[in-house]
């Protein structure tokens, strides 16, 4: 995986090296460039590249323009940023140039490593997959397992509270890193997944019996109802009356 | 300050007045009318009595003049003399009379009464018991001394004239006849001797001639007494009315009475009207201004009420517009209806009410204005190029050392300045509030170690909701400033329904607090503002609590805020009230 590195400072360039160097442990090929003119040149001289991580504030030639040029350029880069600018301005121009992320500096190491995956993900998928991903399959498959336990956990916990903490603690994992695993594995955010897991149980529930919609919502977890027929509609399309009529 | 006097309406006011106005004038002039004009009656009455009695003597006189010349024509008539001298013997029961003896003497009689034919009949009483009379047929010719007591009085009177009241001659053959008689003593002109009475008999006729066309008033009377005092008129007997003896007996302040003497024949004639026939009139005329004067109140009654309806109606308008402003809600304006004082005050309030709403707005505003230009100087200040690049290069600093831990915490502390200062929204969701969290914990663990833990119980599905910003950090900050004690801190924040309602609960098991102070706390999480020390930016103890309350109670109302728990064992926590919000 071959990766365009635009930082102006040698430290926080030096950092983010190791810290992909961490996460993509083969083929990796990394290249730095301090600004923006810099890169370009290198990518104009023919550098060979899958994706660029880009600062946005550097001396010559700013992020947003690099980043402009490239997708003239070469459209098919992915893209990242890295900034201490948490402007929207920013964050909508970088948006047009169809970048992946826009992360805010100092950086967490979980958010950018999640990010890396996903673009590793997506090239492989690309490529038609390599002999590459023989190494990382013993972890993703321990990983697998652990959603798989986690998804069962919540399918047998539905109607009462289910939260990040005691998902945790079943599986014996620091929260934040299940929620982070969480996503990178099923690409949904733990949160977006029991709700939609209890909004699958409250359907069955509303088609199978008669029980009265309120109790229905209480079952699955949604002690306001309201906000239970809320999310209905939202997911569904249907008020779940409508639902459970149609 | 003085109390002030007990609430009274301008419309009771303006009732009372009014009434007054109306009634008062009405009755002084109705009391005065009525005197007045009842002391007019009186004297007028007083005056035409006073010579309707006096015309009635004169006429009485008169009458009894004419009356007494029968008696007297007899008197000095020799025939009668002659005749009655003859039986001046000694009284004895049916004395024989002859009878050119009656023959002559009816002749005498009926020459003297010749048309007049309110005389009954006269009769002449001799000595011995024989009775004359021009009545043949019909009365008796002699006469028994105790039928005939009035002839004490007539010689008591000694040939004078004696008036007797109406009495049943005894001497009448048919039914008794009630009739007035003039009586007196006959003497021989000569001798002087007694020779025998004579008695005229008179109907009432006569006096009803006189006396019954006079009528002063509708309820007057007038009675006609003898010298004994004995009622001559009206005649007694069939009608017996109530007759006054004297005028002694009669009350004088229920009726007028006039009287007066004839001259002749002791007549005592006595007028008397009953005042309330004087007054019925002016009874009429206070009866007449009574109905005016309540007629009036009445209409002055509805006047008054529509009057003061339309002056009230503004006022009670004004009133109540007052009261909303009062109570902050200061877009009220009253509607001008009158153009007049009241008109001119309710746009004097609508001005007065605008001009403060400006107001207010203006410094509600400039306030705002400082703090977000103070906001924009402290961001401007602090570079976030500069400062975040910094706290990277840190964090990389940090990793090439291997520190992971140092690296994390300097990135939390930047999410930390990114959280606080960027975001204008005033609603976010529970998650990122919850990440915000989370980047303060951290930063708190690296300096507390495991001293600190913090657990996050919160229902996946919640996390989606909407709460207002910045709402329960300060929680795990204060229990981090007041519950940390020698042992480890262990702080459960977990959400919670109940009545529909989102709970958001901040447990922990740290120094926890006496009553007291949870009391102070109460008291000051109430107050509506935190008082000067805040103004003078000294941060008061309690600040960030007071201000959880404060924003939730501002953009929810009532019952919604921060409450203190009362019911812990061990520890302090505290609950967030807040409604279920999931859209904006």
């Amino acid at each position: 995986m071959n990766i365009l590195l635009v930082e102006d400072e040698p430290k926080i360039r030096q950092g983010l090296r190791d810290i992909i160097s961490d996460v993509i442990k083969h083929n990796l090929s990394l290249h730095e460039a301090s600004n923006g003119k810099e890169a370009l040149d290198w990518l104009r001289t023919g550098g060979s590249v899958d994706l660029v991580i880009t600062d946005i504030r550097m001396g010559e030639m700013n992020g947003l323009e690099l980043l402009k040029r490239i997708k003239s350029l070469y459209p098919e880069l992915a893209l990242i940023v890295i900034s201490g600018h948490d402007e929207f301005g920013y964050a909508r121009e970088a948006l047009r140039y169809g970048v992946l992320d826009y992360l805010l500096k100092p950086i967490e190491r979980v958010e950018l490593a999640t990010l890396l995956n996903k673009v590793k993900e997506a090239l492989r998928e690309k490529r038609g997959g390599d002999a590459e991903n023989e190494q990382g399959d013993d972890q993703q498959e321990k990983g697998r397992l652990l959603i798989r336990k986690v998804k069962e956990l919540v399918r047998q916990s539905l109607g009462q509270d289910i939260s990040l903490q005691f998902l945790a603690e079943h599986v014996y994992l620091h929260p934040k890193y299940l929620s982070d695993l969480f996503k990178r594995e099923t690409g949904q955010n733990l949160s977006e997944y029991v709700t939609k897991m209890r909004l699958e149980k409250a359907r069955l529930l509303l088609k199978d019996t008669t029980l009265k919609i309120a109790d229905i919502a209480e079952m699955c977890g949604f002690a306001n109802h309201k906000y239970f027929a809320s999310l209905f509609k939202q997911h569904v399309g249907q008020t779940p009356s409508e639902f459970r009529e149609s | 300050m003085p109390a002030l006097p007990k609430f009274i309406s301008i419309r009771t006011k303006m009732l009372f007045l009014l009434c007054c106005l109306i009634t008062v004038p009405f009755l002084l002039s109705g009391m005065l009318t009525y005197q007045k004009y009842s002391a007019n009656m009186e004297r007028d009455a007083r005056t035409s009595s006073e010579q309707i009695v006096e015309q009635v003597s004169i006429n009485l006189e008169r009458y009894i003049k004419e009356m007494e010349r029968i008696t007297m024509s007899l008197y000095y008539d020799d025939h009668v003399s002659q005749i009655l001298e003859m039986h001046t013997g000694a009284f004895k029961d049916n004395s024989y009379l002859r009878s050119d003896e009656l023959f002559k003497m009816s002749q005498m009689i009926s020459s003297v009464i010749y048309e007049r034919t309110e005389v009954e009949g006269i009769f002449i009483f001799a000595l011995d018991g024989s009775l004359f009379s021009n009545l043949q047929e019909t009365a008796k010719i002699s006469w028994k001394p105790t039928d005939n007591s009035w002839m004490e009085t007539a010689r008591a009177k000694d040939g004078g004239l004696v008036i007797l009241p109406p009495n049943d001659g005894s001497y009448y053959l048919e039914k008794p006849r009630r009739v007035i008689s003039l009586a007196r003593l006959l003497k021989d002109p000569l001798t002087n001797q007694v020779i025998g009475y004579v008695k005229v008999d008179l109907t009432s006729k006569g006096f009803e001639k006189i006396l019954t066309s006079i009528q002063i008033t509708e309820n007057s009377k007038l009675y006609i007494f003898n010298e004994k005092g004995e009622t001559i008129f009206p005649f007694s007997g069939e009608d017996k009315e109530e007759i006054p003896v004297n005028t002694s007996e009669v009350n004088t302040s229920k009726m007028l009475v006039s009287e007066r003497e004839t001259s002749y024949g002791g007549l005592h004639i006595q007028g008397i009207i009953p005042k309330s026939d004087l007054q019925s009139e002016a009874r009429q005329l206070i009866s007449y201004t009574l109905w005016i004067s309540l007629a009036s109140l009445f209409i002055a009654f509805l006047a008054s009420v529509f009057t003061s309806n339309r002056l009230v109606k503004p006022i009670r308008h004004l009133h109540m517009k007052m009261k909303r402003v009062q109570n902050g809600e200061l877009s009220e304006r009253a509607a001008v209806t009158t153009n007049d004082e009241i008109g001119l005050l309710t746009s004097g309030f609508n001005v007065m009410v605008s001009q403060l709403d400006k107001m207010i707005k203006d410094v509600y505003e400039l306030t705002i204005r400082d703090k977000e230009s103070e906001l924009a100087a402290l961001q401007s200040q602090i570079n976030p190029h500069f400062l975040y690049n910094t706290l990277e290069s840190i964090s990389m600093a940090a990793r090439r050392d291997r520190n992971e831990e140092l690296s994390q915490v300097i990135a939390s502390l930047g999410r930390l300045l990114q959280y606080t200062v960027n975001k204008q929204e005033r609603l976010i969701p529970l998650q990122e509030e919850l990440e915000f969290v989370d980047h303060y914990v951290n930063i708190q663990t690296f300096r507390l170690e495991n001293r600190l833990q913090v657990q996050v119980q919160v229902d996946l599905s919640y996390e989606s909701l909407l709460v207002p910003k910045l709402i329960v950090q300060p929680l795990i900050e204060n229990a981090i400033e007041h519950g940390m004690g020698n042992r480890p801190l262990t702080i459960t924040l977990s959400t919670k329904l109940i009545e529909q309602d989102l709970w958001i609960s901040a447990a922990d098991n740290g120094k926890g607090m006496d009553a007291e102070t949870i009391a102070r706390i109460e008291q000051s999480l109430s107050r509506p503002s935190i008082g000067k020390e805040r103004e003078q930016g000294k941060r008061q103890k309690g600040f960030a609590l007071w201000n959880i309350h404060r924003r939730i109670h501002i953009l929810y109302g009532e019952p919604y805020g921060l409450y203190v728990d009362r019911n812990v064992k061990e520890g302090a926590t505290f609950h967030i009230r807040i409604p279920f919000n999931w859209e904006d």
